[in-house]
């Protein structure tokens, strides 16, 4: 009975760390939520279409002339980055300009945010872009040089 | 022996009270086995005798009131498990409401119009990297003329040391 009891606390504390780990605070931003308000454009490409081209999701998000919407994103990627494995990061005038952040995963699952904030260079608009697949960091970057 | 269903629900609750006489209680057990149990009083009462019986079994005593808490434990932790999954496989559902998640998809919203054109979802995704592009660009051009600048520094105080 013990021994039962253990396994079924076991799975369940297991599952609910699992489903805590693939969880990121900018999923919030790539949801219908947005798709009708008219200073946001959207993307969203998954699949094979997609796979020839190296990813096997890319999503994205961009504002322009909403601030409050802006920061809100940017909130969620100073959360999300700072649990990424890895970034690469540049500021101005103390905003976060731009950010480049590998959030760990293996194989083709794993994840990428890149965030541009333009405003700190006086156009205001905020980019926000989600990829994910079977690509190393150097990939990615190539992949942006395109 | 047959019971009838208002006899065996009887037993049943004279059972579960610890009324009942060992004789009784091998007619419960005959009975239970005999016929398929038809309702949640008959499922608990089986589930209760059959774990007391194998405990028994095992060499070890339980008393039937151990044996009905070591059965109720069991419930709660397997509707516990039952109320986790759903709950997780809802959780699932929803997450996968946000869009392109699932399967193929290409599909873009701009200024709130909805764009199934490749080519132009393509189009936009390519603008979008570009953007990030300029940005790295710009970041790397930083970096390398601010290492520039502790490079001279480095170079002038060799050369003073010299």
């Amino acid at each position: 009975m013990k021994r039962i009891l253990f396994i079924i606390v076991a799975v369940m504390v297991g599952g609910m760390s699992a489903n805590a780990q693939e969880g990121l605070d900018v999923a919030a931003f790539f949801t219908e939520a947005y798709t009708s308000n008219p200073k946001v454009t959207m993307v969203s490409f998954s699949g094979e279409r997609l796979e020839s081209r190296g990813m096997a999701k890319y999503k994205s998000i961009s504002v322009t002339d909403d601030s409050a919407l802006s920061d809100k994103i940017a909130r969620a990627v100073g959360k999300d980055g700072s649990r990424s494995e890895s970034k690469e990061v540049s500021y101005k005038d103390g905003m976060l300009y731009f950010g480049f952040y590998f959030m760990g995963g293996t194989g083709k699952e794993r994840r990428y945010l890149l965030y541009l904030d333009r405003r700190a260079v006086g156009k205001d608009k905020t980019t926000l872009i989600y990829i994910e697949g079977n690509l190393d960091m150097a990939s990615v970057k190539r992949l942006i040089k395109r | 022996m047959k019971l009838s269903k208002e006899e065996l629900h009887k037993l049943i609750d004279r059972y579960f009270e610890g009324e009942t006489t060992l004789e009784e209680e091998r007619l419960l057990a005959e009975v239970l086995t005999e016929t398929s149990a038809d309702d949640s009083e008959e499922e608990e009462a089986l589930a209760v005798m059959s774990y007391a019986s194998i405990r028994a079994d095992d060499g070890g005593r339980i008393s039937r009131r151990k044996a009905i808490w070591h059965v109720g434990w069991l419930y709660a932790a397997v509707s516990c498990v039952a109320v986790f999954v759903a709950v997780a496989g809802i959780l699932a559902v929803l997450s996968e409401r946000d869009i392109g998640l699932s399967g193929d998809e290409c599909v873009a919203y701009v200024g709130g119009k909805r764009v199934d054109s490749e080519i132009e979802v393509a189009s936009l995704i390519a603008s979008q990297l570009g953007e990030m592009s300029l940005a790295s660009e710009s970041v790397v051009k930083e970096v390398d003329s601010e290492l520039e600048d502790f490079r001279e520094l480095i170079n002038d105080e060799n050369e003073d040391g010299l």
